[in-house]
């Protein structure tokens, strides 16, 4: 029964959680802390930390996470399943109406309408990652300023601008980069 | 089935393992796929990607599983799909029960820690790449009209708590109403 319920919860949530990450979260928290009442605001900030620890969508690793508290390992799987397999099968039947009637001029002006919606999804996700990791979160301001962060942004950004190394590689390396210099230089 | 097309299935769900494991959002995770599977594997076309892009993110759902089941059905059919779907899907989940299992040694050891932080300014880059790309896509159209609407959309998302369906729904309708006036321009000019 509580498999059941984990499922539909996320069900729910992946279902309205339109444009990625940034809109789930607070969607997640509602139905689990306020609704549910499955964790506290705290163990839900522990989620959060979790989900930068770790790669992947934060819906799948939030209901891997609520599932693995509340029921083992089956409630984590029952728990992703709920979010991957309904989006996926309304992305592909939307996709499917798509492929058939993309000659028709009403349905390319939607998707051009979708891609404007889009770039300001990026640009909105790119300003509170930014912030969150640049800055700490903290505020925008030179004290606040990660320059390791900066500088390693920059380097990757022009790594894979101008395909000089995989993206792959490139987000390891970061990490390698980011521990050897707190061990060489201390920051 | 063919032995071409298992090999292709193969391939789609190694990689796109591999991205998942790697990529902690589905905007980065879409910036490695026009890498890797158009432009080093050619198994789809960039115009392909991006409406797969375009679609995965106009529904709702993770980014990731949505751009991955696309894909997966452009490049091997429903098998594809199925495929790009468990391996975008696995390695979140079975990394998210271990550092949840293991979740007291993760957050104090400091490796870790630092090992994320310079993973996550990869990702920055990762998503700023991803965004010039969408920009460039739609600077390629010349219409005022689209530059408008993503300057409402941007303003939309920054300044209000709204849900996204809204605006969502809003860019349908605009869309829809662009291309009535169109005809109907066209009519005229007729």
């Amino acid at each position: 029964m509580m498999l059941l319920k984990i499922t539909f919860s996320f069900i729910k949530i992946c279902l309205l959680a339109f444009g990625g990450a940034y809109s789930a979260v607070p969607l997640v928290a509602r139905e689990i802390v306020d609704v549910q009442k499955w964790m506290t605001y705290v163990e839900f900030a522990d989620l959060l930390a979790l989900d930068e620890l770790t790669p992947g969508p934060i819906m799948i690793n939030s209901a891997t996470f609520v599932g693995m508290k509340l029921a083992g390992i089956p409630g984590a799987i029952a728990a992703s399943l709920g979010c991957c397999i309904p989006p996926a099968i309304i992305c592909f039947v939307l996709d499917m109406i798509y492929r058939k009637y993309r000659e028709v001029p009403v349905v390319s002006q939607i998707l051009q309408a979708m891609r404007c919606m889009s770039l300001a999804l990026v640009i909105s996700t790119l300003i509170s990652l930014s912030a969150n990791i640049m800055f700490h979160g903290a505020g925008i301001s030179f004290a606040n300023l990660d320059i390791l962060s900066v500088v390693l942004a920059a380097v990757a950004f022009v790594l894979i601008r101008k395909e000089v190394a995989d993206p792959i590689v490139v987000l390891l390396g970061c990490g390698a980069v980011s521990i050897f210099s707190s061990m060489l230089l201390g920051i | 089935m063919s032995e071409k097309k298992k090999n292709r299935i193969w391939l789609l769900f190694i990689n796109i393992m591999m991205m998942s494991s790697t990529a902690n959002s589905g905007y980065a995770m879409i910036s490695v796929m026009e890498k890797v599977l158009v432009k080093r594997l050619g198994l789809l076309s960039e115009e392909e990607l991006s409406d797969c892009t375009a679609m995965a993110q106009s529904s709702p759902g993770p980014v990731a599983i949505n751009s991955s089941c696309l894909v997966g059905y452009r490049v091997a059919g429903l098998p594809g799909a199925l495929a790009a779907m468990i391996g975008c899907a696995l390695p979140p989940i079975v990394f998210m029960i271990l550092v949840t299992a293991f979740y007291q040694f993760i957050v104090t050891n400091s490796y870790v820690a630092l090992f994320m932080r310079g993973m996550q300014a990869g990702a920055v880059a990762l998503v700023l790449n991803f965004a010039i790309g969408l920009f460039t896509g739609i600077q390629k159209k010349k219409d005022l009209f689209l530059w408008i609407l993503a300057a409402i959309s941007l303003v939309y998302i920054e300044f209000t708590g709204f849900p996204v369906y809204y605006l969502a729904l809003f860019c349908i309708a605009t869309a829809v109403a662009k291309t009535f006036l169109l005809k109907k321009k066209e009519g005229a000019e007729k």
